[in-house]
């Protein structure tokens, strides 16, 4: 395509220069070496890992997934080899991707995040990390500190402290008013924001009456929430002034669209990597396609059409 | 592994509730070996959503085509036992470790329960072929359930029906240890398990007590079948042997430390199936 000149699809987050705006989703994607064999990782703009905790974490009992209409409940439980096994069986892996790494950090308290960050920044640098402060499956932590506005802001700043490197916050669609949210780490410092992680959801087997999960309840993703993100991003990123990055059931290029036409400014391939491995490569084409169509020349020119202010 | 369009070239009524679908085979892969399986798309919409698992049956040289068997219980396998000759197959394969063919002079035990039939057909045709003389027990609810297949004429087969509608009135278990009792007492044995987990958690034990190595082949709802997601796993003793596990002592991901496990590695208390 001659006119591929025509659109520059790079995205900044931060001090890093993602190559396009489509990155696959934390836990979809494993350390990346899952997938090697089914997707041309070099074309993606980032990947983000699987969620690393300080400590290892055997993660949840089983069963752990199950299908629901248009989408799937987890309950993983943030299972992981933990920051040190993380550099030693991952990191060498990932330091030689030609895209951007960034590392999903997870945790049960501030402590643990600050600890396993330090630890990383000083042993196994990558561009950038993503904080999980909005995981539904963890008793304490997680989804605990990414609802209260005065926690994620304490998280960030300290977090921020200790690195020069993007910081994006990964907000939790489970709260009242996720603008807000987003406004305590853009007051942190964060470099960015991606929305929306997992809602919270339930599936009972009627044979059994039991739910199916063994945690009872688990995390919904798949199209059935694309509708809720949507309106997150759209809503997140009219309060912030840090770019936004979108996911949230995105399984075609027209979904990865909206989501830049809502105001993201990068978007994460998630639960489609299970259904297709071949959807991000072709949301990339898509975004590509569309953009050349429609005259776009950056991704800020998506941001035009709703409203969006232009941040960088 | 690979993201395969395949082209299907039978899909046929087996018996009962199972299915026959037989596909082409590129060129260029090497055959799929007993113990793998594939994922399967059953559609092109987002309902159902996610790609369903299915051991490989059996793989035809001759015509170069590979067959998965079936059973039509869900929204996704009415879906596909709905699918004609012709229609490509978004199919990644080949997924999952093999059974590992028995220790010298030890004869092969297949255990297949229901629809676990399907990758004991095709273990018990590579074991045969190779003269290692297998002992196939299917066991089934009930007559309708039970195909009839050339393999029965190859390998030698015993049936066993849950309501005594035909062959051994029993457990495919109770049947293989009744035939075992007029055997030879000195000969030695491996055993090979696919069925419901109440079925491979008998076997396991039941190997055990006789000091017999059992390999089964283990179920759990998956997400990405490539090792990924952590959705898929079962309790176990001890790591695999690969570097790949995440969580040592503990848990083991079906997709990619098995489906085949050895019967001992398994927690079978721990490891609640759904």
């Amino acid at each position: 395509m001659a006119e591929t000149s025509n659109f520059d699809s790079s995205v900044k987050i931060g001090n890093a220069v993602l190559k396009n705006s489509v990155g696959v989703a934390s836990g979809t994607f494993g350390y990346g070496k899952e997938y090697e064999e089914l997707l041309d990782i070099s074309e993606l703009g980032a990947l983000f890992t699987k969620a690393v905790t300080l400590e290892p974490r055997p993660g949840n009992a089983t069963p752990r997934i199950v299908e629901t209409p248009g989408g799937m409940l987890n309950s993983i439980g943030l299972a992981n080899v933990g920051t040190r096994d993380f550099f030693t069986k991952k990191y060498p892996y990932l330091r030689g991707l030609d895209t951007k790494v960034f590392v999903n950090l997870a945790g049960s308290q501030l402590e643990d995040y600050c600890e396993s960050l330090e630890f990383l920044e000083l042993n196994a640098p990558l561009a950038g990390y993503e904080v999980n402060l909005s995981c539904p499956n963890v008793k304490c932590g997680g989804m605990a500190l990414g609802t209260d506005p005065f926690q994620v802001e304490l998280v960030t700043r300290e977090l921020r402290k200790r690195t020069d490197s993007p910081l994006i916050i990964k907000l939790s669609p489970n709260v009242t008013d996720i603008s807000e949210i987003a406004r305590a780490a853009e007051a942190g410092g964060a470099d960015a924001v991606s929305c929306i992680n997992t809602l919270v959801g339930m599936w009972i087997d009627t044979t059994k009456k039991r739910p199916t999960l063994s945690s009872i309840t688990g995390g919904l993703s798949g199209p059935a929430i694309l509708p809720v993100g949507l309106a997150a991003v759209y809503r997140v990123s009219q309060v912030v002034n840090i770019p936004v990055v979108g996911l949230g059931g995105i399984m075609e290029p027209d979904h990865g669209i909206q989501y830049l036409l809502a105001g993201a400014s990068a978007i994460q391939v998630g639960t489609a990597n299970f259904v297709d491995p071949s959807t991000a490569h072709r949301v990339v084409l898509g975004i590509e396609d569309y953009a050349l169509r429609n005259g776009l020349r950056s991704i800020e020119d998506f941001h035009q059409f709703l409203g969006k202010k232009v941040v960088f | 592994m690979n993201q395969l369009s395949l082209r299907l070239r039978q899909n046929e009524n087996l018996c009962g509730t199972y299915f026959r679908m037989e596909f082409e085979w590129p060129i260029e892969l090497s055959p799929p070996v007993p113990g793998q399986f594939l994922t399967l798309r059953t559609g092109r919409g987002f309902v159902p959503l996610l790609r369903r698992p299915f051991a490989f049956s059996g793989f035809h040289p001759e015509r170069r085509q590979a067959e998965i068997i079936y059973e039509k219980r869900g929204d996704g396998t009415t879906l596909l036992s709905e699918l004609s000759a012709g229609t490509t197959l978004d199919v990644l394969a080949p997924l999952g470790n093999t059974f590992p063919f028995p220790k010298e002079g030890r004869r092969p035990l297949l255990l297949a329960g229901g629809i676990g039939m399907g990758p004991m057909f095709f273990f018990a045709e590579q074991l045969a072929q190779r003269g290692l003389n297998p002992l196939l027990v299917l066991g089934s609810r009930n007559s309708l359930q039970i195909p009839i297949l050339p393999l029965f004429r190859m390998v030698e087969t015993l049936i066993a029906t849950n309501d005594g509608s035909r062959g051994f009135s029993g457990t495919a278990l109770d049947c293989l240890s009744s035939y075992l009792e007029a055997s030879p007492p000195e000969e030695l044995y491996e055993l090979y398990a696919c069925g419901p987990y109440g079925m491979m958690k008998a076997g396991s034990s039941w190997a055990k007590d006789r000091n017999i190595q059992s390999w089964v082949s283990m179920e759990q709802t998956m997400g990405c079948a490539v090792g990924a997601c952590m959705g898929c796993v079962i309790r176990v003793f001890a790591p695999q042997v690969d570097e790949g596990i995440d969580d040592p002592g503990s848990y083991a991901r079906v997709c990619t430390e098995g489906p085949v496990f050895s019967g001992d590695l398994v927690d079978w208390e721990g490891a609640i199936h759904g």
